[in-house]
């Protein structure tokens, strides 16, 4: 079995006096695409945020391709090769699509690369091409995510980590981000994404974990937690 | 320090000052007497700036603008014939007056766009001036016939009482319940809104009264200058002068504006003296000084002893 | 959608309630209805428009249109102090103690003007969480926990009839949370009714007599919880839908 490209052991996280996570365990493959679901408090963001180094771990360790990097600090993560499409499509509202996507790899100090590499996603996403010259603030929800995300591809991550891509997005955009998604599975690129949209998320997914109140209550592949009614339950408390 | 004991020495020290500034015309010459006469404007107009922008939040760039009007309406009622005190009267109702619409307006700005607005305002007031030549006289002025206008020893002693009036007025508010709505709307007004402050009502009434003031100073100014036109009326320099000494004084406060007053009408008068060109710029770094360093103003420096714990229960540290 | 006719046992009643804000339905369309006395559970996964409802009833967004009935009142238009003064008050999910004035000025300017024991009063409340030494306390000296309960003490000057709560324990430590909780059913038992935002369903399931559930800005379900927790819309919205079959 290929040894996993990322591993968090035993997480706790606390926010002040208020304990959030009490010691979440996963891990992801290269090539898979796996999800963290969960009801509201789960801490689903906290993890993913304390494993790029947005939030300190009080306890627990993070691998990334065999090397620790337990609370690194946040800046260094994209030179490892993890990128981050954060909740809410952050994207730069003044500047031009084009330029978020520079922005995307402003690590690259070689600016042919920087270009082509924006080249490549425009070829992957035709409609941020089109809209190439507009003011990013401009984009529908959807055409922001897809733009938040291909800026996540400029460095041509091993890892692109994602809060929650479809949250906020009317049904037809859910729809669109899901189908580049896949575009990107078949790609063969290693995904980890929080989401709300359990469903989802879980059908596009090769395997997923579902927290509960801070902790690991179940873990499978994507297709059998779809499936499992005690994972329906668990949103409600019923489980 | 327990707060009988601070308003005790507040009284006793405010009762001082006022006492000596009643005696100061019988001792002092009329240089000094000017002087001081200054002070007591710089002193008003600062307390009225500070009920608006120090207790409520919402910072005026544009205050000059009242002063303006009650300047030209206190001109015009003199040389229209009638006394003095109807020309103050109609100096400070006339600006009040127009505070109402206006304050209804401005205040649904936030922040920077608010502090902007006013700025305009002041402009507005010097260009109808300006251009109102009819009764303004334009450009050229309104000089003011020495035969109508009341004596130095009268305006000094008008002066002083708005300084002092307009101390006693933001002493009051500080302690009463529309003061205490009115920093609750600075603090978040929204939240004040949502526990039963009505947050339109207060905010206006603190502006036309901050208006008011100011319309009631610039009136008797004209008196006491025997001279107005535009720029003089509407100085842009004077709005700034409002938020320094505040800001230096301490905003928010009842004290803050009395001594940042004194402090900087006195060190403005040490400079012109050697360093005519240089005390706007020394006015500049005092601002800076006082924003990096002392947000507070001077009369932090006096409250920060008072650290703040709970009062410990018998036999538990705070 | 029902007749806007009061019942004697509601003490709130909104009809046809609808927002939106540029294109977006935030709420279309959606009943709620909540029985005096009663602490009422409103759920649904984020972005289903609680947090908006609660806006539109407290009188923060003015932008909806329908009927909202207060103690047989009609309430849609007044400007939220007024609402807050005829007795309806609403805490937020963030504190928002006024942080440069001290904890009893933040209870007193929420409590009536002519109120003449208001200071009293005050100083009763905060003797009943045991915050009485904090009284001189600016509110940013506070705990996040300790301005929560004083948030929530706020509220409570105006001995308000029906009390909006906004997830009042998000953040807060368990033992404050139970405090919390204590002082809802506390004041129930005395006759203060409660509309509550909640993400944890064993709350709802303990203390709510009655529950709604919003989704996407539809209120999709309506009754006692043990029903809620069955019903097959309900587990739709939280758990999310299947993509529709024949796309790729």
């Amino acid at each position: 079995m290929k040894e996993p490209l990322l591993t968090v052991h035993d997480m706790e996280v606390s926010y002040g006096a208020v304990q959030v996570l009490f010691g979440v365990s996963l891990e992801v493959r290269a090539g898979e695409i796996v999800c963290i679901i969960g009801p509201n408090g789960a801490g689903k963001s906290t993890v993913i945020k304390a494993v790029i180094g947005l939030v300190p771990a009080q306890k627990g360790q993070v691998e990334f391709d065999g090397q620790p990097i337990t609370n690194s600090p946040a800046h260094e993560i994209p030179a490892l090769g993890i990128t981050y499409v954060p909740q809410g499509r952050i994207v730069f509202a003044q500047m031009t699509v084009a330029d978020n996507l520079e922005m995307g790899a402003f690590l690259k100090r070689d600016s042919h690369k920087r270009r082509e590499a924006v080249q490549a996603v425009f070829d992957q996403f035709p409609r941020l091409y089109e809209r190439r010259n507009q003011p990013a603030g401009k984009l529908s929800g959807g055409e922001q995510q897809m733009l938040a995300i291909g800026r996540a591809l400029m460095m041509n991550p091993r890892l692109v980590i994602l809060d929650e891509p479809s949250l906020g997005l009317s049904p037809k955009y859910v729809d669109l981000i899901y189908e580049k998604l896949l575009d990107l599975k078949r790609q063969g690129r290693t995904l980890l994404m929080v989401e709300q949209n359990a469903a989802r998320a879980l059908e596009l997914s090769d395997r997923g974990y579902a927290l509960e109140l801070g902790h690991n209550r179940f873990a499978d592949t994507g297709a059998k937690l779809l499936a499992n009614e005690d994972v329906r339950r668990m949103y409600l408390g019923g489980a | 320090m327990p707060e009988n004991d601070q308003r005790s020495i507040s009284f006793w020290a405010g009762t001082v000052l006022v006492g000596l500034a009643l005696l100061a015309p019988f001792g002092v010459n009329e240089y000094y007497q000017s002087f001081l006469l200054q002070v007591f404007l710089v002193i008003a107009l600062a307390q009225a700036w500070n009920l608006i922008s120090g207790m409520t939040g919402y910072v005026s760039f544009g205050h000059a603008a009242f002063f303006g009007v009650g300047a030209y309406t206190g001109a015009l009622f003199l040389t229209w014939g009638y006394p003095w005190w109807i020309a103050i009267f109609n100096g400070a109702g006339i600006a009040a007056l127009i505070a109402v619409p206006l304050g209804f307006l401005t205040l649904r700005l936030r922040g920077p766009y608010f502090a902007i607005a006013m700025l305009g305002l002041n402009e507005v007031g010097r260009i109808v001036a300006t251009l109102w030549v009819s009764v303004t006289k334009g450009g050229t002025g309104l000089p003011l016939p020495p035969s109508l206008l009341p004596s130095l020893d009268i305006t000094y002693f008008m002066m002083l009482s708005l300084a002092l009036g307009a101390t006693l007025l933001i002493a009051w508010v500080h302690r009463s319940r529309f003061g205490l709505e009115l920093r609750a709307i600075r603090e978040d007004e929204e939240a004040a809104e949502m526990v039963g402050v009505n947050t339109t009502r207060n905010k206006v009434t603190a502006f036309v009264l901050s208006a008011l003031i100011p319309g009631a100073v610039g009136a008797v100014y004209a008196m006491y200058t025997s001279y107005i036109n535009p720029a003089s009326a509407f100085d842009p320099a004077r709005n700034i002068e409002m938020i320094v000494v505040v800001l230096f004084g301490g905003s928010g406060t009842v004290w803050g504006p009395i001594i940042g007053a004194a402090t900087v009408m006195f060190l403005r008068e040490m400079l012109w003296a050697q360093f005519p060109a240089a005390h706007l710029a020394a006015l500049g770094v005092l601002l800076l000084i006082v924003v990096l360093y002392l947000p507070g103003g001077l009369v932090s420096i006096v409250r920060e002893r008072h650290r703040e714990r709970p009062d410990a229960r018998p036999g538990e540290s705070p | 959608m029902t007749e806007p006719v009061s019942h004697p046992d509601h003490i709130l009643c909104a009809w046809g309630i609808a927002r939106d804000f540029g294109g977006v339905h935030a709420l279309r369309d959606v009943d709620l209805h909540v029985v005096r006395g009663t602490i009422t559970g409103l759920i649904g996964p984020n972005g289903s428009g609680k947090t908006t409802m609660f806006q539109v009833i407290s009188g923060m967004d003015q932008g909806a249109t329908g009927t909202i009935s207060f103690d047989d009142e009609s309430i849609l238009g007044w400007r939220p102090s007024q609402i807050y003064r005829r007795g309806l008050a609403r805490t937020f999910q963030l504190s928002r103690v006024f942080p440069e004035l001290t904890v009893l000025e933040n209870l007193v300017v929420a409590g009536s003007r002519h109120d003449r024991s208001v200071e009293e009063r005050a100083f009763g409340l905060l003797e009943r969480v045991r915050l009485r030494e904090y009284a001189k306390v600016r509110g940013k000296n506070l705990s996040y926990g300790q301005q929560k309960l004083v948030e929530f003490l706020r509220v409570l000057m105006s001995d308000p009839a029906l009390i909006l709560l906004d997830e009042p324990a998000a953040g807060v430590n368990p033992t404050l949370r139970q405090t919390l909780w204590d002082m809802v059913r506390h004041l129930n038992g005395l006759g203060t009714t409660f509309l509550v935002i909640e993400h944890n369903m064993e709350v709802i399931a303990d203390l709510c007599s009655d529950v709604y559930v919003l989704s996407e800005g539809e209120m999709i379900a309506h009754g006692d919880f043990a029903a809620i927790r069955n019903n097959e819309q309900v587990l739709e919205a939280y758990f999310g839908k299947k993509r529709k079959s024949g796309t790729a």
